[in-house]
């Protein structure tokens, strides 16, 4: 029947959605770069990251990525040297609040705690309960450790900088031992071994992380904001402590 | 996934919504291109510049737009466009001439399809392809090539009776 025949199928190429994805800049790029962690796949869209995946993860996490994002992330081989020097220097140096990202696939509560996580500079720590009340959501703690577990951008978005308020490290999903190592790189490690900090004749007080608290001379522990209060010391105002 | 889910998803979200939009409209797009200007290597060319172009546009249209529109004959009427330069062309070089570029993607005459919408000019062909290649309604035909219904139907209908008269004596009833 001639209406068979002109019906008759004739196979798309191979290749042919990927090529129209790319050109049109809609798909996502995937590229490979070292960092502390050792290679790590750093998928972008445009000029903003939207995932950092180990290597030996990246296969299985790019294979859901059109399902959790709408669009695919292809390989992209080569990036441009001036995108590769960017990402590269903020993932060995920490200074990942220079790069934009864009949480896509992720619930408005995550770009809350994301968010708040990312305000965390270099070689300070926060607890749990900071990022909660941060991200507006004081009452979730146990939820902001969850939600930072699936962050889908660490190094760059720093849940590794977030701590128990008991200071021990918490959970992390490179494992603690890794969070430990990036904690000690950043030259974190503080000179007191308490919550909170004070100078002797101050009147603030902060997280022992914090760069105002690295120049006190003479610190003064605290257990609590309450109690640091009661020896009339006011919450700083850079690290806020909870 | 059919044009209304589609739509949806554009509405909801651009990006997400044109990969759902490029998988769900390329085969038939791709095809219907292929038998407008033979060649397969042309056919991939016109099909990226109409999704580049139909993205540039997406952006640019509001959810109350994207919600009325109807996409199949949307993509076409930017298809045509882009295809305009290429259709009637002459057929495939003669297949000992080796000097001719992508010899390899022209539609061979020995394909039972090509050989029937070669029997038709250049107008007939377009709205046959339109129809029973692609498989869109008289209507969405109409306005992609800017003539009435009526007139399309009785195009398409001569161009096949045309088509079947030139067939085998075992073809048809």
């Amino acid at each position: 029947m001639i209406i068979d025949i002109l019906n008759q199928d004739v196979p798309t190429p191979a290749g042919l959605i990927e090529t129209v994805l790319r050109s049109s800049g809609v798909a996502h790029l995937a590229s490979l770069h070292p960092s502390p962690v050792g290679d790590v796949v750093v998928v972008r869209w445009d000029d903003a990251v939207t995932a950092v995946v180990p290597e030996p993860h990246a296969d299985g996490v790019l294979a859901t990525y059109e399902q959790r994002t709408g669009v695919p992330a292809y390989a992209d081989d080569v990036p441009p040297a001036q995108w590769s020097e960017r990402i590269e220097h903020a993932l060995a140096s920490g200074k990942g609040s220079r790069i934009k990202v864009a949480l896509v696939g992720v619930t408005e509560f995550q770009k809350d705690v994301l968010a708040a996580t990312a305000l965390i500079p270099v070689g300070e720590t926060r607890p749990y309960s900071w990022v909660a009340r941060e991200s507006k959501h004081s009452s979730a703690v146990r939820a902001v450790g969850s939600a930072l577990g699936r962050n889908p951008i660490p190094l760059i978005i720093p849940c590794h900088r977030v701590v128990r308020s008991d200071g021990s490290l918490g959970h992390y999903a490179f494992g603690t031992p890794m969070k430990a190592a990036l904690l000690d790189a950043e030259e974190m490690m503080p000179r007191v071994d308490a919550p909170l900090v004070g100078a002797l004749r101050g009147e603030v007080v902060c997280y022992p992380t914090c760069r105002h608290a690295r120049r006190i001379k003479h610190p003064v522990p605290f257990s609590s904001v309450g109690s640091a209060a009661q020896a009339g010391y006011r919450p700083c105002r850079d690290c806020r402590p909870v | 996934m059919n044009e209304r889910d589609v739509l949806r998803r554009i509405v909801e979200d651009r990006p997400a919504g044109f990969v759902s939009m490029v998988r769900w409209s390329s085969p038939e797009l791709y095809r219907g291109l292929v038998r407008l200007v033979r060649n397969r290597h042309t056919a991939e060319d016109l099909a990226q510049e109409t999704y580049l172009r139909a993205w540039t546009a997406l952006q640019g249209y509001s959810d109350e737009r994207i919600a009325e529109m109807r996409l199949r004959g949307w993509l076409w009427t930017i298809a045509m466009n882009r295809a305009r330069t290429h259709l009637g062309r002459a057929s495939a070089p003669a297949v000992q001439d080796k000097e001719a570029p992508d010899v390899g993607e022209w539609v061979a005459d020995s394909d039972e399809c090509e050989r029937l919408l070669s029997l038709l000019d250049e107008s007939a062909r377009t709205v046959v392809v339109l129809r029973h290649v692609v498989g869109l309604p008289y209507r969405e035909i109409g306005s992609i090539v800017g003539r009435p219904i009526g007139t399309v139907k009785s195009d398409v209908h001569r161009a096949v009776r045309r088509m079947r008269e030139s067939g085998r004596p075992t073809d048809d009833h």
